[in-house]
């Protein structure tokens, strides 16, 4: 899926003090693309991938995921589109401590009525995918942080997202685990055929990528 | 269940807070269970009354003011009144001479009585509290010195069929002991009337001098109950020397008493079930704020706003459930156990457990476990995924 990001603006209100959080991104994701986008802390790079996301709106400038304009939906409107159409990884994983990997994974299924039955089968194929076949029945804090992370990828993927968005991936894991978490998705982006963008300042997600994109005071610079 | 687990996980926690509603819940089905209990009795008094006209001569005063006799033939002519189904004339006194100042439940009474009316009378009263013999049966007309009993004044008196029980320092052989019908002839001992006679004027010995020698306490004109008001006019109108009391104003002074006792006790055990609905707030609201994250990924992952909400109602409608259950539990076996008691003592029930006290008991509990939990709910529902996700 092909998104065009024209022009977005966010202002963010501290009381007195107003911080513009993008002041005025354009963009163009090519459909299937790996994108990486960095830039110094504080530079916008989370509340651009969170517009993307449907987890908030922009004050101003358009999202358009392929054909459909997603800054006019109403806001009831934007849970189906982040289950239907979104993947999210998280620096710190976001597993929940009381479900085990798989429960894990199939959670975003869970109001979708028509997997119901599959849902389970669906969860543990996506397991062994990521390389976690046996340890499907573990909790969260039995597993490594890579092996987390792989849970998590996992979660992102099980709907089969047109766009999967990934904020600082490897943020909280050693160099080794995070080489392998970024040969993982590279993999399954190749197999899949989606659409990744990921917030990250680690040069071993820029390597893999294809296209960087910088960013700096709520612009792209380049 | 997720819902089960995130119980679960903050155990001590979720113990208090259901410990609270159990205790309400408790609270709810011991008050409730007396209330109940009290209710079948007054209920089964009401179908005694309803059928039931007490009849005066003019001037004699309301209705069995104590003391107050009257002959026997004030109700001769009482039958021919047309909608009378029969007439019973008795004389009623306390069991105890010196009766209890205050007492739980209805104080026992001796109940002279005909053997032939008697049982004449008991095929018009409701057949809910029709009399029936649990061991033994009534007497043969003309006996004296015999007596038939309430199970519950039986139990209490510790006496049972073949046994002699002495009153007021004459003696009874027991012949009957009535089935219990929570009512009145529980606590109850019927016998001969020329015996009870005989017992009145050992309590007021001035009665040895009146003029007629065949006094009654009580003189009742039993009439089906859609007629009593009618019959109880007519009996006036036909017999001027008569004064009849229908059974309305008898049956709504219980009615209230009903209703009043009811509400304030089942209003002091919601208080109780209440206060602990407020701990499901403060334990939800904890619950919500230490799992914020948890929402903000639920929210990110495409949960509605109604989804939360759900589950959130969830969790505190089944604390709400174990609360009610453990509450229902507790309260079953004490009302089991303290009747056993009471039954041994007092030969009479407590409480009552009856089906809609439990089931109402239950649907109380996650009714306020569910309100209380509304408002931890609707905040977890309105978190901002972007900032829940952010915080630590
Ligand atoms: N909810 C918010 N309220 C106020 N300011 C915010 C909020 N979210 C982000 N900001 C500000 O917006 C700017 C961009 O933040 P962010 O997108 O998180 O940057 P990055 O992810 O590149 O580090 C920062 O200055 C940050 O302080
Ligand atoms: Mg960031």
């Amino acid at each position: 899926m092909k998104i065009y990001i024209e022009n977005l603006k966010k202002i963010y209100k501290m009381g007195n003090i107003k911080v513009k959080a993008l002041n005025g991104v354009n963009l163009t994701v090519e459909d299937r693309s790996f994108l990486t986008i960095m830039g110094r802390s504080g530079s916008g790079k989370s509340t651009l991938l969170n517009m993307i996301g449907c987890l908030d709106q922009p004050d101003e400038g358009q999202i358009i995921f392929g054909d459909e304009n997603i800054t006019n939906l109403k806001k009831s409107e934007l849970p189906y589109i982040r289950r239907e159409k979104i993947g999210f990884i998280f620096q710190n994983y976001n597993l929940l401590p009381t479900l085990t990997a798989l429960e894990n994974v199939i959670l975003p299924l869970r109001y979708k009525k028509s997997l119901k039955q599959k849902a389970k089968t669906m969860a543990a194929d996506m397991l062994e995918k990521v390389g976690l076949k046996d340890r499907i029945n573990h909790l969260p804090r039995e597993l490594s942080g890579g092996e987390q992370q792989r849970v998590a990828i996992a979660r992102a993927l099980i709907n089969n997202p047109a766009v999967v968005l990934a904020d600082e991936p490897t943020g909280s894991v050693d160099t080794q685990t995070a080489r392998e978490i970024v040969n993982l998705m590279r993999e399954l982006h190749l197999k899949n055929q989606q659409t990744f963008i990921i917030v990250s300042h680690d040069p071993i997600i820029g390597e893999a990528s294809d296209l960087i994109v910088n960013m700096g005071d709520g612009r792209i610079l380049s | 269940m997720e819902a089960f687990r995130s119980i679960a996980r903050r155990r001590l926690r979720s113990a208090l807070t259901v410990l609270g509603i159990a205790i309400g819940v408790f609270a709810l089905v011991m008050m409730g269970g007396m209330a109940e209990n009290t209710n079948i009795i007054m209920a089964n008094i009401i179908r005694q009354l309803e059928t039931n006209i007490a009849v005066f001569p003019d001037g004699a005063g309301g209705a069995s003011r104590r003391g107050s006799v009257f002959p026997l033939s004030v109700a001769a002519k009482l039958e021919e009144v047309e909608g009378v189904r029969a007439v019973m004339h008795g004389i009623v006194l306390p069991f105890d001479e010196q009766a209890p100042v205050v007492g739980y439940g209805m104080p026992a009474q001796i109940i002279g009585t005909n053997i032939n009316q008697q049982i004449e009378a008991d095929k018009y009263i409701n057949p809910h509290v029709r009399l029936s013999f649990y061991r033994g049966d009534w007497w043969e007309e003309g006996s004296r010195g015999i007596a038939v009993m309430g199970i519950n004044l039986a139990t209490q008196q510790n006496v049972s069929v073949g046994d002699i029980i002495t009153n007021r320092g004459k003696q009874f052989a027991v012949v009957g002991i009535f089935n219990r019908v929570m009512g009145g002839p529980d606590n109850a001992m019927l016998i001969p009337l020329e015996d009870a006679r005989e017992l009145l004027v050992k309590t007021q010995p001035l009665l040895e001098f009146i003029e007629y020698k065949d006094f009654v306490t009580t003189i009742t004109a039993v009439a089906h109950k859609e007629e009593a008001h009618t019959v109880a006019s007519r009996i006036m109108e036909e017999l001027p020397h008569l004064q009849a009391v229908s059974p309305e104003r008898g049956i709504r002074n219980v009615e209230q008493s009903m209703v009043m006792f009811s509400l304030i006790v089942l209003a002091s055990a919601m208080i109780a079930l209440v206060v602990g609905g407020l701990s499901v707030i403060n334990t939800m609201l904890m619950s919500v704020t230490e799992r914020i994250r948890e929402i903000g990924l639920k929210k990110a992952i495409g949960f509605r706003d109604a989804d939360i909400l759900r589950e959130y109602l969830l969790e505190s409608s089944l604390m709400g459930f174990f609360a009610g259950c453990i509450g229902l539990g507790l309260g079953s076996l004490c009302i089991y156990g303290v009747n056993i008691i009471a039954t041994a003592e007092t030969g009479s029930t407590v409480f009552t457990l009856t089906t809609r006290l439990a089931l109402g008991s239950l649907v109380f509990a996650v009714f306020i476990a569910m309100l209380a939990g509304l408002y931890p709910a609707y905040r977890a529902a309105k978190i901002d995924p972007i900032l829940a996700l952010k915080s630590e």
